[in-house]
């Protein structure tokens, strides 16, 4: 959860520009590099978010319910977890912050490696000397 | 390779700047809050206790209300207030239980809304074009409010909505409706059938019992309260039409992009929506970025008005609870046996008519206020919650608060603002923090 919060408030852009930069290097061919960055982007997008709630959904049963209303208890294994199980929910909304910051993260890449490889292209095809 | 490496700084310094611009603003928020947590709300608070209880019970199986409907004891009403108050706040409890005494359960729905109605030629019309399912509709239950000489009548009916619930993939398909969805989510399944929605009210006994015909308003927390704003500028022309709604930490989607325009400038006429939100939950920041029509500003067709409560500190998520707003609701006008007067909001605000009217029974249960500021001392003194500090308001901004609380019987300032803690709460008034513009009690 703490993930999910912390890239939400821009963390995710410092992240993926590290990621983008690191595919860059280490691969050179353009359509690779757009695709690793488009499941790298799309895993920032969605995973910090709902990856949370992923985790506690098996712990759901008649008496833990967990929603964003914060409304009863969550018990299990005799323990209350609610506080934390009703927040885990409400962590799905700053998907609204967090994906645009992603998707933009990605565009911006996506025009930066293409205009590099218009670029290359243009050098590799100049007559030597 | 040169240029790749300086693109890649600019990617960077970009990136670092967004962050430490979005870092320094989350700071900002967390560690700056004022040590006063009070606001000008708490003249309203009691008048919105109710919907935020519906709201909060919405959570809840409609089965379990509907045997508590058939044993006609009226017991939902306790079950609704243990709901919507944690166990830890008995007296606050028991406040409840007054302010809610009035509303009874009348039905609800869990499931997945093919068609209500089979003779609705309309309904049937969409449910043979609607996208994928998720075998899950919206949550909603309907309480009415009967009147305190006539119980058998009711004066209000209410549709309360239920919010996300874990991982569901219909609440989370529904809460992204906005960027356009193959799947037949909850405001297209409302959409065919708000309109039988309103037909199964107007054939509640109570309602038909009811001499002046009762108004109908729409309430819900977050996807709820998107679903609520829904069902208000969807419901069909020349029907009974919603008048009110009070939606909690609204979801940012309303779903009016599903609704015609010539519909939708119909429905938004005289209509009015309370949005009441706990300051720094976090879909405060969603509405400011991506709210969907009507905006927040509108002042008219439809009168929206925002309700800050800032009432409790804690994380954007924490904050989002309704419990926890529905339990400060109930805590700032109540002390300890002592609960202090309330008033419903303006209905008439320049010269935007509109067609809710609170209700009449609501003078017999608001008290005069007299006691109000004595007791609000004790109010922000008790609570583990909240802070009370030195934070005196200057004399002039003290001056214009006393004339936007109350006034004197010679039309003066009314001494009894002058100093104490209840000064430090008007200050927030007159600095402007607080959207409330002085209103006339309700009538």
């Amino acid at each position: 959860m703490l993930v999910g919060s912390r890239f939400g408030d821009g963390l995710a852009a410092l992240w993926l520009a590290c990621c983008c930069w690191l595919i860059a290097l280490g691969w050179s061919r353009l359509w690779i590099r757009l695709l690793l960055a488009l499941a790298v982007s799309l895993i920032c997008a969605f995973v910090p978010y709902f990856g949370p709630m992923l985790s506690i959904s098996h712990l759901v049963n008649p008496k833990c319910s967990p929603n964003e209303g914060g409304v009863g208890d969550c018990i299990v294994y005799g323990g209350e977890v609610g506080g934390v199980a009703h927040k885990v929910v409400s962590l799905g909304w700053r998907i609204i912050e967090g994906a645009p910051i992603a998707i933009g993260i990605f565009v911006v890449y996506a025009i930066v490696a293409a205009i590099i490889e218009l670029r290359s292209r243009r050098q590799a095809l100049r007559p030597l000397g | 390779m040169r240029f790749r490496f300086a693109a890649f700084r600019v990617i960077f310094a970009a990136a670092a700047v967004f962050w430490l611009s979005a870092a320094q603003t989350a700071a900002a928020q967390s560690n700056n809050d004022p040590d006063i947590l009070a606001a000008y709300v708490y003249r309203y608070a009691d008048y919105y206790l109710p919907y935020a209880i519906q709201s909060s019970t919405a959570y809840k199986p409609v089965g379990t209300l509907n045997t508590m409907r058939d044993t006609g004891l009226g017991d939902e009403v306790d079950y609704a207030v243990q709901n919507a108050i944690p166990a830890s706040q008995e007296d606050l409890r028991g406040h409840a239980r007054k302010i809610f005494k009035p509303w009874r359960y009348q039905f609800g729905s869990d499931a997945y809304l093919d068609c209500l109605d089979w003779a609705d030629e309309a309904c049937k019309t969409a449910y043979a074009r609607r996208g994928w399912n998720f075998g899950s509709g919206p949550t909603y239950h309907v309480w009415a409010r009967t009147r305190a000489t006539a119980r058998a009548a009711c004066s209000e009916v209410s549709i309360a909505f239920r919010g996300t619930v874990g991982l569901s993939g219909g609440d989370w398909y529904s809460n992204l409706s906005r960027f356009g969805s193959p799947y037949d989510d909850y405001y297209k399944q409302l959409q065919r059938n708000v309109d039988t929605i309103m037909r199964q009210i107007q054939n509640l006994d109570c309602y038909r019992r009811a001499v002046r015909k009762p108004q109908i308003v729409s309430t819900g927390h977050s996807l709820g309260a998107g679903l609520a704003q829904f069902v208000a500028l969807a419901t069909k022309s020349g029907g009974p039409r919603v008048a009110k709604v009070i939606a909690f930490d609204p979801s940012p989607v309303t779903g009016a992009h599903l609704v015609n325009k010539a519909l939708l400038a119909e429905n938004v006429q005289r209509l009015v929506i309370d949005r009441v939100y706990e300051s720094g939950e976090v879909l405060s920041y969603a509405r400011a970025a991506v709210q969907e029509f009507p905006q927040a500003k509108s002042r008219c067709n439809p009168q929206v008005r925002t309700v800050e409560v800032k009432a409790a500190r804690g994380s954007m998520m924490g904050l989002h609870g309704i419990e926890l707003l529905a339990t400060n609701l109930a805590d700032l006008t109540y002390n300890e046996g002592n609960p202090l007067g309330y008033r419903a909001p303006a209905t008439l605000v320049g010269s935007c008519d509109v067609i809710y009217r609170p209700d009449s029974d609501e003078q017999l249960i608001a008290r005069s206020g007299s006691q109000r500021l004595a007791a609000l001392r004790r109010v922000y003194a008790r609570s583990g919650s909240r802070r009370l500090v030195s934070n005196p308001a200057n004399p002039a901004a003290r001056a214009a608060v006393t004339w936007v609380g109350s006034r004197s019987s010679n039309g003066g300032p009314d001494p009894r603002l002058a100093a104490g803690p209840a000064s430090n709460a008007f200050a927030l008034v007159a600095g402007g923090a607080f959207g409330f513009t002085p209103l006339p009690r309700a009538e």
